[in-house]
């Protein structure tokens, strides 16, 4: 089975390809996603950053339980758990506080509930079993690469295979996650950086260049700008353009709205790509008032247009994780 | 809804353009609303709709054969996408065709039914 990178919102771990993002709530400070194979729920995860006094990953741990129980009986289930199932090695997430639980009813899920030291975060990452099968293994290699605040200043984004490093500092403004077109964009102060990725590269290249499609795409997006020059080159091995576009001349702007439009003098650069290997088109614009700011050439560098399975800015794929088989009882 | 199989409306008249992209025609329905209507306003009696590249690959894999998710299968296969990028994007439009008519959907019968 091929394995990918989630990431969202500063929360990432590997999954297997096949899983993919349902459905997202709220923001970096409290949310939750939920990743499905297409049939049944694979994996939820939940965060919460926490202020003051934060209880031990054993009291939070042992109020779901109690929650988690007391909604069974209610419906009449029979719920079984284990608590402190050594699924993941031990010194396994070094700067959290943690504990691998397991609880079978209907259905059956691997949790890790944990509290990080670093960032404050606590959060309960679920695995869900389908059917009778054995997931443990892929719950601890989830559970034991899970990371929750940036590392070496930048943070993983993976959504359907679409997977980068954002420096930490950039906050989320927008998602679009259409078929055949995502899009990221994030903000940090002045500047922006926006990630699309096109689906169907060969049909929308279909009779014209890489050139033409960019400019009749984001044809909105390039409105506040002179018209761009653009500079054949290649980027992950892949024949692109590096674009590069000044902010358009003040009476060139319409007259109203004047206040925004005389506010954006931004300079925009960018970097475009056709990927053969996954057939899709990719775009990394970033807006600055600075002429040279590299910022879209950096974070083009450690995009994983194909090799999804790799964690952007390393060669080493998505690591196994855990030794240990899913073996619901020994404690940790 | 991913085992059952997808059928093109025998009524409904198709053909292949010059592009190898499918044109379907539509012919101006004889219910007494169309009719009144067409007393009234400039109603063309045929409709031609034409299906985009990947929708006309779709269009005739919807031949009873081919569940939906063999669809999805030949999505990821001839077009590369991402396997929920399919899913959605072929679910959508199986159900925009279904609203029109266009296709109906054959369901597996349970066991022991």
């Amino acid at each position: 089975m091929k394995w990918t990178w989630f990431g969202w919102q500063g929360l990432s771990f590997p999954v297997p390809e096949e899983w993919n993002l349902g459905k997202i709530t709220g923001d970096a400070r409290s949310g939750s996603v939920r990743l499905d194979d297409g049939e049944v729920v694979r994996v939820e995860a939940e965060w919460r950053e926490l202020e003051g006094r934060v209880p031990g990953v054993t009291t939070l741990v042992d109020r779901y339980v109690e929650k988690l129980t007391k909604r069974a009986s209610k419906s009449g289930a029979r719920i079984e758990v284990k608590r402190r199932v050594q699924l993941i090695p031990e010194g396994s997430l070094p700067d959290k506080d943690w504990e691998v639980f397991v609880w079978r009813g209907e259905a059956r899920a691997y949790n890790l509930a944990w509290r990080c030291r670093t960032c404050g975060r606590i959060g309960l990452l679920r695995v869900f079993a389908k059917g009778s099968e054995d997931i443990g293994r892929y719950a601890g290699r989830i559970f034991s690469n899970l990371e929750d605040h940036p590392t070496e200043g930048r943070r993983l984004w993976g959504i359907y295979g679409m997977v980068l490093m954002v420096p930490e500092g950039f906050k989320l403004e927008e998602h679009s996650l259409r078929t055949g077109h995502i899009r990221l964009a994030f903000k940090e102060g002045g500047r922006t950086l926006t990630v699309d990725r096109v689906s169907l590269a060969d049909i929308m290249l279909r009779g014209r260049t890489l050139k033409d499609w960019f400019l009749d795409f984001f044809d909105k997006s390039l409105r506040d700008f002179e018209r761009p020059s653009f500079e054949g080159t290649s980027f992950l091995g892949h024949p692109g353009l590096r674009v590069f576009a000044p902010p358009k001349k003040l009476w060139k702007r319409p007259f109203f709205p004047t206040f925004d439009r005389v506010r954006r003098s931004l300079f925009l650069r960018g970097c475009i790509w056709r990927c053969d290997d996954t057939n899709t088109l990719w775009a990394v614009m970033a807006t600055s008032k600075e002429r040279d700011d590299l910022l879209a050439e950096e974070v083009t560098k450690d995009v994983s247009c194909h090799k999804s399975s790799h964690k952007p800015g390393s060669d080493a794929q998505v690591p196994s994780g855990s030794q240990f088989p899913g073996q619901m009882g020994a404690g940790r | 809804m991913l085992r059952s199989r997808p059928v093109r409306n025998s009524q409904v008249r198709w053909e292949l353009d010059d592009n190898g992209e499918v044109v379907i025609t539509l012919e101006l329905r004889k219910d007494w609303k169309t009719k009144l209507l067409s007393k009234l306003f400039y109603i063309p009696k045929r409709r031609r709709i034409s299906l985009d590249e990947v929708g006309s690959r779709i269009w005739e894999l919807c031949d009873g054969d081919h569940t939906v998710r063999d669809l999805i299968e030949f999505l990821r296969k001839k077009y590369k996408l991402n396997p929920k990028e399919a899913e959605v994007s072929l679910t959508n439009y199986l159900k925009q065709l279904g609203k029109k008519r266009l296709v109906a959907f054959a369901v597996p019968m349970r066991e022991g039914s």
